[in-house]
This record gives C-alpha cells, sequence and structure tokens, in this order.
C-alpha cells in the first residue's frame, strides 16, 4: 500500500464518527429513527477502512510494513523541542484499529435494540461516537504527547457513558470515582511525559527509543518513567491498587461495558506499556509482572464471590488484565497483546450476552434470582457458552487457548513463581465462568416471575452475539496474529522482550498444565454450581470468613475512602480555615490596625498636648488588636501556625 | 493608531455621558464592538516575526523630567490586547442586565478598558504605572456601588490591596529610574541585556542587592495582581461581590496584567534577581496551585469556588515563568490565554443561575442539567476546559507549562504541582455532580422561572466557547503571535544570568 | 530485584519522618484531643527511632539508647497528665472537641 492511501484511509476512519458526533449531538432528535443508524453507518466506514488498512498492509511484520505518517507542527512552543503530531501504522496499530472499530460497530449495532426507549437514546450514540473517535485518536498516535490526549478523551467519554443515567446517584459516583481514579493514574504519565520529553526534546517513539538506545536518559529518571508509564496504565486498565473505579463502572449501560469497559478503552494500558516495552529496564518489566499476576489472582478470587452478573464480569476483566500485564512483563510480548485482542472479543461478547440476559429479565441483573434460561434464550445462551469456554481456554479450538498458553509459558521462561499464580489464576478463571452460566443459564428457575418474563432479543441484538461468538472461535486460527504483532526490541535490556521463536520454544508441560487447568475449573463449576447446587451452601460453611472478605472485595474502597477521601476533604477544610482566619485575618487585623492607628493620628492632630499619649495608647490597643485577632484560643491555629513559621524559618535558612 | 484603540472607549464614555440612560448599553456594546475590530486590524498590521515594537507612537510629556506619551506593541502584548478587547466585548453583551445606574455603570466600564488596554500598550514606564492606576478606580467603583451585599467591603479590601501592591512597584519604578535615567521600558531592557551580555551580575541598579530588593518589590506589586499565594485574598471576595461582567473582566484581563507586568518588566529588568528568586518564586507557585485546589474544593459558594480555581490556575503562569525556560514562559502565558476565556465563561455560567436562582450555594443545587440542558452543555464545556482536558486550550497551557517547569531547575516543585490536576478534577467533577446532575428539588422545576440560555446568554458563552476550543486545537496561533518576545528576548538573557550565577559559561 | 537495597541509616531516618509527618498531620487535622495526643505520641516515637537509629550508626556509646529511654518515661508521663486534663475538661465541658474549647481566646 502507497503512504497516501494510508493517510487517506486513516483520516476517513477518523473523522467518519467525529462527523457523526457532531450530527448526532447537534441534531440527534431531528434525525430519523433519531440518528442511531446514521451513527451505525459512520463506524461501519471506519470499520471497513481498518479493514482494507489491515488487510492490505500485508507485509506487517517487516519495517515495509509501517507508515509513519506525518509528523507536523502542532505546538510551537520551544526552538530545539518538537511537539509535532502525526499518524503510526504498524501491525499492532492496525489490528487495534480493526478490534476498536469492530468492537464499536457492533456495540452500536446491539444499542439500537438495547437502549430503544431511553429518552436520552441520540445522546448515546453521539458519545459512542466520540468514543471511538478517542480511541481511534489514541490508537493512532505516533507520540506520546498525541496518545495521551486520546488517552484523556476517552476517559471524558467513559465519564459521561458510565454517568449516562446520570439522575440517579450511583452512576454519578462512579462515573467520577472512574475519572478521578484514572486521573491519578495521569500523574504517572505526565511525569513520563516530562522526563522523557524533556530529556529528548519530542515526544515521537521512535525519536524515544532511538535516544534511550544511546544512553540520552539516566537509568533512574528511565525507571521513573517506565513506573510512571505503568501507573498510568494501572489506572486505565484497573489493576490492582487503581482498580477500585472498575467493578463501579458497571452502573453505566451494559453496551458501553461491553465497549469501553471491557473490549477496548481498559485495553489502552496494555496498549500504552506495549508500544512503550522496548525503553522499559528490566526492573519496570519485573514490576509490571508481578503487579500482573497479583491482579490476575485476586479479581479472579473477588469474582467468585459476586452475585451481580456485570460484576463478575467486570472482576473477570481486571484479572484478565492481569494476565495481560503479566505477559508484558515477563516479555512475552507477542503473547499478551494477542490476547488483548481475543479477550476484547470473548469479553464484549460475554457483557453483551449479559445485556441480553438483563434485557431479558427487565433490568434484573442480581444472578440469584436468575437460572434455567437456556430454554428461553437459546441465542444468547449458546454464544454466552462460546464466551466461556474461550475465557476459560478449552484447548485447540478458542481463540483464547492461544493466547493465554502463550502467556503462562512465556511466564514460565522468565519467572517459574509466576507462571504458578497465572495458572491458579487459570483455574479460577475457568470455575467462576462456569459459576456464572450455571446460576445464570442452568439448572431450576429461581424466580418464576423473572423467568416467566424471559424473552430472546431482537435481530438487531443477537445478530452482535453471533459475529463476536464466532470471532471468539476463530480469532486464534492461523498465524495471522504472528505477522501483525511482531514483538519490537527493547532498547535498553537485551532480551527482555521474547522474540516468537523464544514464544514458541518453551517447556513441554506448560500446554498439558494449561489444558487441564482450564478444563478442571469448568468440570468443578459444572459440578459444583449445577449437579450439587443445592449443596454449595453447606459446602461454603467453613470459608465464612473468605467468603466475608471476597464479597467485601477485601476492603479496598472502604480503605480509601478513609485514606485517601476522606483526608482529602479534611485537608480541604483545614485550608479553607487557614485561609480565612489565618491568611485573611492577618490581612483583616492589619487593616483593623490601620484604622485604629489613623484614629489614633487623628486624635493627635486634634489635641497636640494630650495626643502623644493617647495616640500611644491607641498604638497599643491597635496592634494589641491586631495581636488579639491570633488569639483566637484554638489549639490548632497555634500548631498550625508554629508548624508554618517553623517551615518558613527552614525553607529561609535552605534559600539564604 | 493604537491611540486611537486606547482612547477610543472614552469617546463612548462621552457619548455614554452625553445621551439618554437608555442608550448607555447600546454605546457600550457598539463601541467594544469596534474596539474589538480595531483589535483586529490592528493585528493584521503587526508582523510579530520582526523583532522590536511596532505601531510606535511616542511624544514628549512631562519634558522636565523625561517622560514621554510612548506607546507601542508586539505580538506578546497584541495577543493580551486582543484577549481584552474580545473578554470586554462579551461582557458588555452581558452587561445588559444592569439595571442600576446605567449610565454610571457603562462609563465606568469604558474607562476600566481604557486602562486596561493602556497597560498593554505603555511602553514609558510613567505612562504604565498611569495606566495601571486609572485601572483601579473604575473597578473600586464597579464592585463598591453595583455589587452584592457586602460590597464595599469587598471594594475598599481591592483598591488597599492593589494600592499596597502599587506602591511596591512605583518605589521599585523609581528606583529604576533614578538608576537609568529613563522612563522607557525598551531602553531599560536593553540595558539590562547590555549588561548581562557584559558579564555584569549587578545589572541595571549597579549592585546585586539593590537589585533583589526591586525585583522583589515588582514581584509583590505583580503579584498582588496576579494573585499569588499568599497575597490572594482579596480576589474570592472581589469576585464574590461583583456583578457578574465584572467578575468576567477580573478574571478573564486584570488577572493578566500582573503576568505581563512579570514578563514585560520584573523579568527583563532583573535576570539575576528573577533567577535567584525562582525557587521562592516555584515554591510560592506550587502552593497556589495545590492550596488553591484545596480551598476550592471546601467552597459551598459557588463563585467563591471559581474564585479560588482560579488562584490555583494562575498558579501554573508563575510557576512556568520561574522555570525560566522557554517552555515554560510560552506555557505561562498561554495559560494566561487561556484563563482569560475559560474562566470568563465560567463566571458567565454562575452569573445565569444566580440570575435565576438569587443564590449560589453549591449544596442547594441539583439536577439542573435536566432544566436547562443547553446551559448543562456550556458549563460542562467549561469545567473541562479548566479542569485541562485535551481539545482545549486549557491543556495546552498546562501541559507546556509542566513540561517547562519540569526542564527548569526546580523539578521538584514541578512534581508536586501535578497534585493539582487530580484535585482540580476531583472540585470540578464534585461541583458538576451537585449542581448539574441527580434529581431536581423541585423548585428548579418550574420553566418560566428556570428558562435555558436567552439568545443574549448564547451570544457571550458560544463565542468564549469558541475560541476555548480553537485555542485548544490549534494552539499555533496564539503561540506564534506572543512567542517572539519570549524566545528572543527572555529567555536568552535569562539563560545568560543563570550562567553568570553558576560561574560557567557566559 | 536490584530495588531493594540493603537498609542503612538513611532508611531509618525517612521511617522517623514519615512517622513524624503522620503525626503532625493527626496532631493538625484531627479535632478530638485524645487523637492529638496520639499524635503527639507518634511524634516522641518518631524521635525514639531516630535516637536509636543514631545510636546504632555510633557504635561504644550509648547516650542514644538511654535518651530514647528517657523519651519513653517522659512520654508515659506526659500521657498521664494529658489524659487527666482532657478528663478534667470533659468533666466541665462535656466535649473533648478542641475547636471548641476555647477559654484561651485573647
Amino acid at each position: 500500500m502507497r503512504s497516501d492511501s494510508v493517510l487517506l484511509l486513516c483520516l476517513i476512519l477518523l473523522t467518519a464518527p467525529l462527523v457523526g458526533f457532531v450530527l448526532q449531538y447537534a441534531f440527534g432528535r431531528r434525525l430519523p429513527g433519531q440518528g442511531a443508524w446514521l451513527t451505525v453507518g459512520t463506524i461501519g466506514v471506519s470499520l471497513a477502512c481498518s479493514i482494507v488498512l489491515a488487510v492490505g498492509g500485508i507485509q506487517w511484520g517487516t519495517m515495509k510494513g509501517v507508515f509513519h505518517l506525518g509528523p507536523w507542527d502542532w505546538l510551537p512552543a520551544g526552538a530545539d523541542f518538537d511537539w509535532q503530531v502525526g499518524i503510526l501504522v504498524d501491525g499492532l496499530t492496525a489490528v487495534m484499529l480493526v478490534v476498536v472499530t469492530g468492537v464499536s460497530f457492533l456495540v452500536h449495532l446491539f444499542s439500537v435494540g438495547y437502549m430503544k426507549g431511553d429518552p436520552k437514546y441520540p445522546l448515546f450514540f453521539a458519545w459512542l461516537q466520540m468514543f471511538s473517535v478517542s480511541m481511534l485518536i489514541l490508537v493512532l498516535a505516533d507520540n506520546l504527547l498525541h496518545l495521551f490526549m486520546g488517552w484523556e478523551l476517552v476517559g471524558l467519554c467513559s465519564y459521561k457513558l458510565i454517568g449516562f443515567w446520570s439522575e440517579k446517584p450511583d452512576p454519578c459516583n462512579a462515573a467520577r470515582k472512574a475519572f478521578i481514579t484514572t486521573r491519578i493514574g495521569d500523574l504517572g504519565m505526565l511525569l513520563a511525559i516530562c522526563i522523557l520529553g524533556g530529556a529528548v526534546g519530542s515526544f515521537d517513539f521512535d525519536k524515544i527509543f532511538t535516544a534511550v538506545a544511546a544512553g540520552a536518559i539516566g537509568d533512574t529518571w528511565l525507571l521513573l518513567a517506565g513506573l510512571g508509564l505503568f501507573f498510568a496504565a494501572m489506572g486505565k486498565s484497573a489493576q490492582l491498587g487503581l482498580h477500585v473505579w472498575l467493578p463501579d463502572a458497571m452502573e453505566g449501560p451494559t453496551p458501553v461495558s461491553a465497549l469501553i469497559h471491557a473490549a477496548t478503552m481498559v485495553a489502552a494500558g496494555v496498549y500504552l506499556v506495549g508500544r512503550m516495552a522496548p525503553m522499559m529496564l528490566p526492573d519496570v518489566m519485573t514490576v509490571i509482572a508481578i503487579v500482573g499476576a497479583a491482579t490476575a489472582l485476586v479479581a479472579g478470587l473477588i469474582a467468585l464471590a459476586q452475585n451481580d452478573i456485570k460484576r463478575v464480569l467486570a472482576y473477570s476483566t481486571i484479572s484478565q488484565l492481569g494476565y495481560m500485564f503479566l505477559g508484558l512483563g515477563v516479555g512475552a510480548w507477542h503473547a499478551a497483546l494477542f490476547h488483548l485482542t481475543t479477550h476484547a472479543f470473548f469479553k464484549a461478547l460475554m457483557f453483551l450476552g449479559s445485556g441480553s440476559v438483563i434485557h431479558a429479565c427487565h433490568h434484573e441483573q442480581d444472578m440469584r434470582k436468575m437460572g434455567g434460561l437456556w430454554n428461553k434464550l437459546p441465542i444468547t445462551g449458546t454464544t454466552f457458552l462460546i464466551g466461556v469456554i474461550a475465557i476459560a481456554g478449552v484447548p485447540w479450538i478458542t481463540s483464547g487457548f492461544f493466547s493465554k498458553d502463550g502467556i503462562l509459558s512465556g511466564a514460565y521462561a522468565t519467572n517459574p513463581a509466576l507462571f504458578w499464580v497465572g495458572l491458579a489464576g487459570a483455574v479460577l478463571t475457568a470455575f467462576y465462568m462456569m459459576r456464572l452460566f450455571a446460576m445464570t443459564f442452568l439448572g431450576k428457575p429461581k424466580d418464576a416471575h423473572v423467568h416467566d418474563h424471559a424473552h430472546e432479543s431482537p435481530a438487531v441484538m443477537w445478530i452482535p452475539l453471533a459475529v463476536l461468538g464466532t470471532l471468539a472461535i476463530c480469532a486464534g486460527w492461523g498465524t495471522w496474529h504472528e505477522a501483525m504483532l511482531a514483538p519490537p526490541e527493547s532498547v535498553v535490556a537485551e532480551g527482555s522482550i521474547q522474540t516468537l521463536h523464544d514464544e514458541h520454544h518453551h517447556a513441554g508441560f506448560v500446554m498439558p498444565l494449561a489444558i487441564a487447568a482450564a478444563l478442571i475449573g469448568l468440570l468443578l463449576g459444572l459440578l459444583v454450581f449445577w449437579k450439587f447446587a443445592a449443596r454449595v451452601a453447606d459446602w461454603k460453611k467453613p470459608f465464612r470468613a473468605l467468603e466475608t472478605a471476597l464479597a467485601n472485595k477485601f476492603w479496598f474502597d472502604e480503605l480509601y475512602d478513609k485514606v485517601l477521601v476522606k483526608p482529602a476533604y479534611r485537608l480541604a477544610e483545614l485550608f479553607r480555615f487557614v485561609d480565612s482566619r489565618g491568611v485573611d485575618g492577618l490581612v483583616n487585623a492589619v487593616g483593623r490596625g490601620g484604622v485604629k492607628t489613623g484614629d489614633a493620628s487623628g486624635a493627635h492632630d486634634r489635641h497636640v498636648v494630650d495626643g502623644l499619649v493617647r495616640m500611644t495608647g491607641a498604638l497599643c490597643q491597635g496592634f494589641g488588636g491586631m495581636f488579639s485577632m491570633m488569639q483566637s484560643g484554638r489549639v490548632r491555629f497555634y500548631l498550625s501556625l508554629s508548624v508554618g513559621a517553623l517551615a518558613l524559618a527552614l525553607l529561609l535558612e535552605r534559600i539564604f | 493608531m493604537l491611540s486611537l484603540l486606547v482612547f477610543l472607549p472614552l469617546a463612548g464614555l462621552l457619548a455614554c455621558w452625553a445621551a439618554p440612560a437608555k442608550l448607555a448599553r447600546v454605546i457600550n456594546v457598539v463601541t467594544c464592538g469596534a474596539v474589538l475590530a480595531l483589535s483586529v486590524s490592528v493585528w493584521m498590521q503587526v508582523d510579530y516575526g520582526a523583532a522590536g515594537y511596532q505601531l510606535e507612537e511616542s511624544h514628549a510629556w512631562i519634558e522636565a523630567v523625561g517622560i514621554n506619551y510612548h506607546v507601542g506593541i508586539d505580538g506578546l502584548a497584541l495577543s493580551l490586547i486582543l484577549l481584552t478587547t474580545f473578554v470586554s466585548f462579551v461582557s458588555a453583551i452581558a452587561s445588559w442586565k444592569i439595571e442600576k445606574q446605567v449610565k454610571g455603570y457603562h462609563m465606568m466600564f469604558l474607562l476600566l478598558l481604557t486602562g486596561m488596554l493602556g497597560v498593554f500598550v505603555a511602553l514609558d514606564l510613567f505612562l504604565f504605572y498611569v495606566f495601571w492606576e486609572i485601572m483601579l478606580l473604575p473597578m473600586y467603583f464597579l464592585i463598591g456601588i453595583w455589587g452584592g451585599p457586602r460590597r464595599q467591603y469587598a471594594a475598599i479590601k481591592f483598591f488597599l490591596y492593589t494600592l499596597f501592591g502599587s506602591v511596591l512597584l512605583l518605589a521599585a519604578v523609581i528606583l529604576v529610574v533614578l538608576q537609568t535615567d529613563t522612563w522607557s521600558i525598551p531602553q531599560i531592557t536593553a540595558m539590562a541585556r547590555e549588561a548581562m551580555t557584559n558579564g555584569d551580575t549587578a545589572g541595571i541598579l549597579g549592585s546585586v542587592g539593590l537589585s533583589l530588593a526591586a525585583f522583589i518589590g515588582m514581584f509583590i506589586g505583580f503579584a498582588v495582581k496576579i494573585p499569588s499565594f499568599p497575597f490572594h485574598t482579596w480576589l474570592p471576595d472581589a469576585h464574590v461581590e461583583a456583578p457578574t461582567p465584572i467578575s468576567m473582566i477580573l478574571a478573564g484581563v486584570l488577572l493578566k496584567m500582573g503576568g505581563y507586568g512579570l514578563i514585560r518588566i520584573a523579568y527583563p529588568f532583573f535576570p539575576t534577581a528573577a533567577v535567584d528568586m525562582g525557587l521562592m518564586v516555584s515554591i510560592l507557585s506550587v502552593i497556589a496551585i495545590v492550596y488553591g485546589a484545596f480551598v476550592a474544593m471546601a467552597q459551598t459558594d459557588f463563585k467563591r469556588m471559581i474564585a479560588y480555581s482560579s488562584v490555583s490556575h494562575m498558579g501554573f503562569v508563575t510557576l512556568g515563568l520561574a522555570s525560566g525556560t522557554e517552555i515554560g514562559i510560552n506555557g505561562a502565558m498561554y495559560m494566561m490565554l487561556a484563563h482569560g476565556t475559560i474562566s470568563a465563561m465560567l463566571f458567565m455560567i454562575v452569573g445565569v443561575i444566580y440570575d435565576r436562582a438569587h443564590h449560589r450555594e453549591i449544596g442547594r443545587f441539583g439536577g439542573l442539567a435536566w432544566v436547562m440542558p443547553k446551559y448543562f452543555i456550556f458549563a460542562s464545556f467549561a469545567f473541562f476546559a479548566s479542569l485541562g482536558l485535551p481539545g482545549f486550550s486549557g491543556f495546552i497551557a498546562e501541559l507546556t507549562t509542566f513540561v517547562g517547569a519540569f526542564n527548569g531547575p526546580h523539578q521538584t516543585w514541578a512534581i508536586i504541582a501535578l497534585l493539582g490536576v487530580v484535585i482540580t478534577a476531583a472540585y470540578y467533577l464534585r461541583t458538576l455532580q451537585k449542581v448539574y446532575l441527580l434529581e431536581t428539588p423541585d423548585v428548579y422545576k418550574d420553566a418560566s422561572q428556570y428558562p435555558d440560555l436567552t439568545r443574549r446568554e448564547w451570544a457571550v458563552l458560544l463565542p468564549l466557547a469558541a475560541v476555548t476550543l480553537y485555542m485548544g486545537i490549534i494552539p499555533a496561533t496564539a503561540m506564534d503571535m506572543y512567542s517572539g518576545f519570549i524566545v528572543n528576548h527572555l529567555v536568552p538573557v535569562l539563560n545568560v544570568s543563570v550562567g553568570l550565577l553558576t560561574g560557567g559559561l557566559v | 530485584m536490584t530495588l531493594l537495597l540493603a537498609i542503612g541509616l538513611n532508611e531509618y531516618l525517612v521511617v522517623g519522618a514519615a512517622l513524624f509527618c503522620a503525626g503532625l498531620v493527626a496532631v493538625l487535622s484531627r479535632r478530638n484531643a485524645v487523637a492529638i495526643l496520639i499524635g503527639i505520641e507518634l511524634m516522641l516515637n518518631a524521635a525514639n527511632v531516630n535516637l536509636v537509629a543514631f545510636d546504632h550508626w555510633r557504635p561504644g556509646q550509648i547516650q542514644g539508647q538511654l535518651f530514647a529511654l528517657f523519651v519513653l518515661v517522659i512520654a508515659a508521663a506526659e500521657a498521664a497528665v494529658a489524659l487527666a486534663l482532657i478528663l478534667n475538661v470533659f468533666d466541665t465541658s462535656d466535649r473533648i472537641d478542641v475547636d471548641e474549647i476555647d477559654t484561651l481566646k485573647g
């Protein structure tokens, strides 16, 4: 393909949804069908362009398959500093483009049916379009700054869409929590931008890698930059510590959860780390692997004890993202990003499937009230089962098998301890997924009312399910992914990213173990939650403490509330107090003192003889008034004052 | 040309005085529109790529002491002039609602405009100071007469505070003039530059200590206007009491005077002292950013919250300046322009709801988005612009300031300032939720009492939003305009003085 | 992992400083007198950490340890006195919120 046709395709696939957003936002209500089909069309155009791009650039694995368009000058902030924007299309970008536009297209289609009758129907599609634009900006970026812009914009769209039903407090709080938590992560990104940009004089990926390879950045700074980038990725991809927002984000409409909080935006963290992997020091890689493995395990455990169908899926997403980071951390670059792709398909499938279930059950999300839906929802049930076996990694046919196996064998080669953690996570994944499936579709109906009214969704909703189901199976076939997701070479430590050859060359017992893990988990889940569902309660008894801990998600929310949120508000109150009493109080006191001295000098003028005495008195009074302002009698004010004075003294000493 | 620009508002003022009261607002809007058009035509004439000042005019004024009426502009001043005329124009439209003593109000408004434009075009220190003080007077009356319940307290506080700053500024100016024997800003700037290139750390005052004292005096004088911590407490009171259009001008233009003064006068005059005090300024900036954001979070009054957010954002200006890097100072300047439009928008948004509800308690609002959907679009637009989302001008400003400050000598402080980003997001989203989202209390459901935006309000908000968006997507237009002075003059001089102070290469 | 370095005097001092800051924050931000007292104890013990740490890196001399012991004893006495004060205040005014107790106001 010629680079100007690539440019043309990129521009079309970017502008189509942007036009859709503008039209839909401004005139959505007046368009036929409230504009929903228009947005399906624009995102369809994007999808077509992406597919042409992905298929057209056949030589993805080679340097010839990389298109670097532009860059164009954007921000003339400094002479020896280029702030540019540009487009980078390589195999990774092409895969991401197809994933983003593909899932987005199917989600649009699904929403046409799912959101029917919502009073803000057109607005929903407008923000879906804007999200697609932002995500495409992120993916097409050829530099860190440009990527960061997309990164922040997807945050905005996520905020808008989680809080789509913002008349109610829960979605509002969830949206706010999501935005602020990811923003805390963004601090790391800003730090990395400052470090890398400052040292290199450019944000361009290639230029950064070249400069790092040439040793332009000291090891400490490089370490900080790497950790900063990973911290940002942790926020966006909800890794352990910053994961608290993702389960809450399920307050948003289900198609949003499928698109943003399962398939695309949350994977942006993985994409970022994958993109920047060549400059990650081995220490950073180790941290990434450990955090990823811990997340995979802990989130899997928590998923076991959730009863809300979407929350189970949310924790499962966190856990799978943990796998991807584990893969990146141990150097299994190709497997990690391949898992990103397959996960996007089967997790979007399951979210949309859960949407179909929720739709059928009249917005009931509690699995304890479902059961026996298999006969009522045959298509949803079948596609959901495909999703379950794909995420569990049933061997040789499902896509999840290939990608997860790659991660596990990569982990075994680099860090066997993490391999065992990952394996335990794999058993858990299969187990809780089967639990979800059994509780929802198998067994006896638990709530007759919900069961009686359940009905299969319309075609516009089950067609996306069928397409995703096909992809969840077939995406792992063939070797397309090896050509498109060719691992880059690390510029800081040779061999810290495994080549495709290394990845294939692994210990012989890894695959049998992975297969066993999947099958044992599935079988166990089927037995426990279907065959012996009645006795589950008895079996759970000895694990009461564990269950409480899991049901409460290990008290992360409560901890953060106590340690971060409340103190922040208290600090704000304290600062307000200091500002109004301390800083402003002093000003007012000076003012009052001034008035008093003014009075006194007036008196001096009038009574020259007596004036001196009076003036002294009034002066004293003036200053007394001024100082008495400070004698508030409040211990905390005194303490703040003395600590402040001490700090000031130390500071002055340092400066002079 | 420039004189025409500066004194056109005075003509409007006279017309206001002569014409009947009901014509006053029309005259104001027309005059502001004419000034805006004139400033755009000035823009077309100025080649901001060229060095030095353009459209200069100079006449002897008080010959005995060498004072001239000397005006001229470069790209730096031009960008702020455009901001001034633009914000004044939309504020004039927003002033339509003022019912009390209409004639006096619009006369004061136009006088204020003259003062503001004069500050940006003056190239003579005396003239600069005169315009600086002219600005104070109408502002005092505008707050003191047309303000809210505690208007007199706020007006006096504002006046005394700024006067206190002006006195220090005046002292420093006199010191400079006595030593250099000229009032001309370009000449003194050139002298300071020459001293630097000659390796003379004593600078124009011939003494390191004196330079430091004069710089600190000037810095405090300008910092009161910015306002920089700990000289910020007049701002919340003034904002809360001032009528909406005046708040817009106050936040949109007046606060930028301080930054302009620092870039145009204090830093070029005393580069060594500026570098010396860099750490101190950085620390104060970071306190302003983080502390301002925290205080904003604890506010219950909508307008007061916005006022403190201004304190927090203007901290970026001084932070960028203190870095002494091209990117940092360019970023600081961008922050001034971006904050100019965004804060004007924010104050208009508070004004819109205050007009309808007659109170500003954040806790008492709720669900306004469902009653006034168009208004909500602008409100969330301004909130997200202010918290630095890409696509809006605030993002460019914050990012460039951070990168610049991080490349400067005070990296640690730049890192701490990053915290401000999170806290800013926290208080904006909290306010957004409390005021606009959730269920609408019954009080606000009455559509006749809470109509959506009127056409006049559209006319105010839409241009502001358009400029904010334009500056966020195509930042080169504004940055190319003002960066000449910074890149070609200020930063080289600062770099030389860094070299001198560290004893390195000259 | 090379991230984990040997623990030296600096690390102790950092722990001490962190403890001290935690105590300071507690003293400044809490309004409950008992909580403030706990903050003070934290600060005292931060000093103890430093004393003992310095002592360790100055072999052959035991003043640091001795001082730490003194501090412990005095802290105990101080806690006793302060608690007695708080109890008395609570008896007379029914509250231990230090912002409410401003009889020292000038």
